[in-house]
């Protein structure tokens, strides 16, 4: 269980992080998505304290990390698959590591074996592929047998084979009721991974919602072509529905489902030549959560939107 | 995946010791620094002592025994300062690649990687060098029987040369660390190691004289090589004194570093 209570950070005049503050659930795995240079990193270093917040709390399991008993066996941490010295063998690299728990070759060997590769774990680590790098990575975060599990960008230059293999990893160590928070920049990844969703922009937190809620709740618009879109539009504007321009003759509608447009159109024998359902990409929702202002959030049963 | 957690988990002072003794023996830049300080060490002295057995009349003459343990401790300082560049090394090499963060992951006390990491080399290198001394004043006494030197193992003073090379050693390497805590560049580092022990008293040595009369004895630099003197005669500090300024100079560098490393972002 990570806590994030009102975390801030600044970096001189940039305020990295805004009055962050969220929950990661263990048995789930967690997603925290937001464009390159939203904060995710950053919350991160905080949450394994590596970076002194501004103000507000990180805590793991009720305590902050500094003053874990133990905190490889509580937190596997992964922050970029480059903190290994290049001229170091992965071998030596996880002894290193292992040691600061009395743990030695034998869970070496274990963590090797999950990440498969244990056939390169004499080779120096400079001579790794990103991908390699990555598992080299998560074999290290594994080394504790945590209870938590934070990765930043697993899955940054993995091929389909090791997307795959990250995923059900992660959902596995979910499944084991493990806390998993995993960092990502790319909404549709984290759709196929991640049971709940953390989106920051711009250092602000702009969503907390299960998956689904977030791919449903404002994914849909019709697109209505007919003669006369400016009769169509009142029309339309009257009965409740948002309604923009899509060029000369078409409508975006949003607010009322084709079937409500078309029963309405029909009723004011207004032509229609072409009725769309057009399901917003998941990228369009995430540029659209992470660039307005808004905030999104949904309370385990009940769902809230504030405007600051 | 297994569960092997065993009761005491967490990082210790000895853990973390041995964490940083693997990362100092698993770099090959390391074991090549090692090797090459260990070869001067063992390898000039006698040969210097050779020169004086071969050419005896364009030598300087060897007068008493520190003028005999400084012939066989010629590779010394050059040892030293190779082990204070390992000594940057062991910690900047951290830094570049970022590798400092998963360290301060896997044990979130930094003061006790500061530490461990100076453990890890005092183990590394104070071993090493009062070996080697020991082995280069041997070979350089047997050399030396020839042309009837004082050099002998009944002298105290041999024995007491030996044991400050290697605390001098030790120092140059503990100071690297410290630096290369502080500034995070090996060559800035590196840089300031040098200007410490060589610059820096040339710099007092400006200073009016009887501020540099005071300050002087107690550089690291004079200090250092007060306490490798065999003899108690001479300039500056007594040896003994010199030894305990020169451990001064360690600790305090080391309690500055972790102070520091505490307080700043990884």
């Amino acid at each position: 269980m990570i806590e994030i209570d009102h975390l801030t950070k600044r970096f001189g005049s940039t305020l990295a992080v805004d009055d962050i503050s969220f929950t990661v659930r263990p048995g789930l795995v967690t997603g925290f998505l937001g464009p390159n240079g939203a904060g995710k990193s950053t919350t991160m270093r905080m949450i394994l304290g590596l970076d002194r917040p501004t103000s507000g709390t990180a805590r793991v399991d009720g305590r902050s990390y500094t003053d874990l008993p133990s905190p490889i066996r509580t937190v596997g941490a992964m922050l970029d698959a480059g903190q290994v010295h290049p001229r170091r063998t992965a071998n030596a690299h996880l002894t290193a590591i292992a040691a600061t728990t009395g743990e030695g070759r034998a869970r070496v060997q274990e963590v090797l074996d999950v990440v498969g590769l244990s056939d390169r774990a004499r080779s120096r680590v400079g001579t790794f592929s990103l991908g390699m790098r990555q598992r080299l990575g998560i074999a290290a975060a594994l080394l504790g047998d945590p209870g938590t599990v934070v990765l930043d960008e697993p899955m940054n230059g993995l091929d389909p084979d090791g997307i795959i293999w990250v995923r059900s990893l992660l959902r596995r160590l979910a499944r084991e009721g493990r806390t998993v928070l995993v960092s990502s920049h790319l909404m549709g990844e984290m759709a196929q991974t991640a049971d709940h969703l953390v989106v920051v922009g711009r250092g602000r937190l702009v969503a907390d919602v299960p998956t689904e809620q977030l791919l449903q709740g404002r994914t849909s618009t019709v697109r209505v072509r007919g003669p006369e879109p400016a009769r169509l539009a009142r029309v339309l504007t009257d009965a409740g529905a948002t309604v923009e321009p899509a060029d000369e003759s078409a409508l975006h509608v949003s607010g009322l489902d084709a079937a409500q447009i078309a029963r309405l159109a029909l009723g004011q024998q207004l032509e229609v030549h072409e009725l769309v359902t057009e399901r917003r990409s998941l990228e369009d929702a995430f540029l659209e959560l992470t660039h307005d202002a808004s905030f999104y959030r949904a309370a385990p049963t009940t769902e809230r939107i504030v405007t600051r | 995946m297994s569960s092997s957690a065993t009761p005491a988990s967490g990082p210790t002072l000895g853990r973390v010791t041995r964490s940083e003794t693997v990362k100092l023996k698993t770099l090959r830049s390391h074991v090549v620094l090692v090797a090459t300080a260990a070869l001067f060490l063992l390898v000039l002295g006698p040969v210097q002592a050779l020169g004086q057995v071969l050419a005896p009349k364009e030598a300087e003459p060897i007068g008493d025994l520190g003028a005999a343990t400084s012939v066989a401790l010629n590779g010394g300082v050059t040892a030293a300062l190779l082990l204070g560049i390992l000594g940057v090394l062991s910690v900047t090499s951290e830094f570049p690649t970022a590798l400092v963060r998963t360290t301060f992951w896997a044990v979130p006390r930094r003061g006790m990687v500061v530490r461990g990491k100076a453990i890890a080399l005092a183990r590394l290198v104070l071993p090493l060098v009062l070996v080697g001394a020991a082995v280069a004043l041997e070979a350089s006494r047997v050399i030396l029987t020839r042309i009837d030197s004082p050099l002998t193992w009944t002298e105290p003073g041999t024995w007491w040369a030996a044991v400050a090379m290697s605390l001098y050693a030790l120092g140059w390497g503990l100071l690297g660390q410290s630096l290369g805590w502080i500034l995070r560049s090996a060559v800035g580092a590196a840089f300031a190691l040098l200007g410490l022990m060589f610059v820096l008293p040339m710099l007092v040595a400006l200073l009016p004289h009887s501020i540099a009369d005071a300050v002087m004895p107690l550089l690291a630099s004079e200090a250092g090589s007060a306490m490798m003197r065999v003899d108690q005669t001479g300039p500056g500090l007594a040896p003994p004194v010199a030894a305990l300024v020169w451990v001064g100079w360690m600790l305090a560098a080391l309690v500055v570093a972790s102070v520091i490393v505490r307080r700043r972002d990884a």
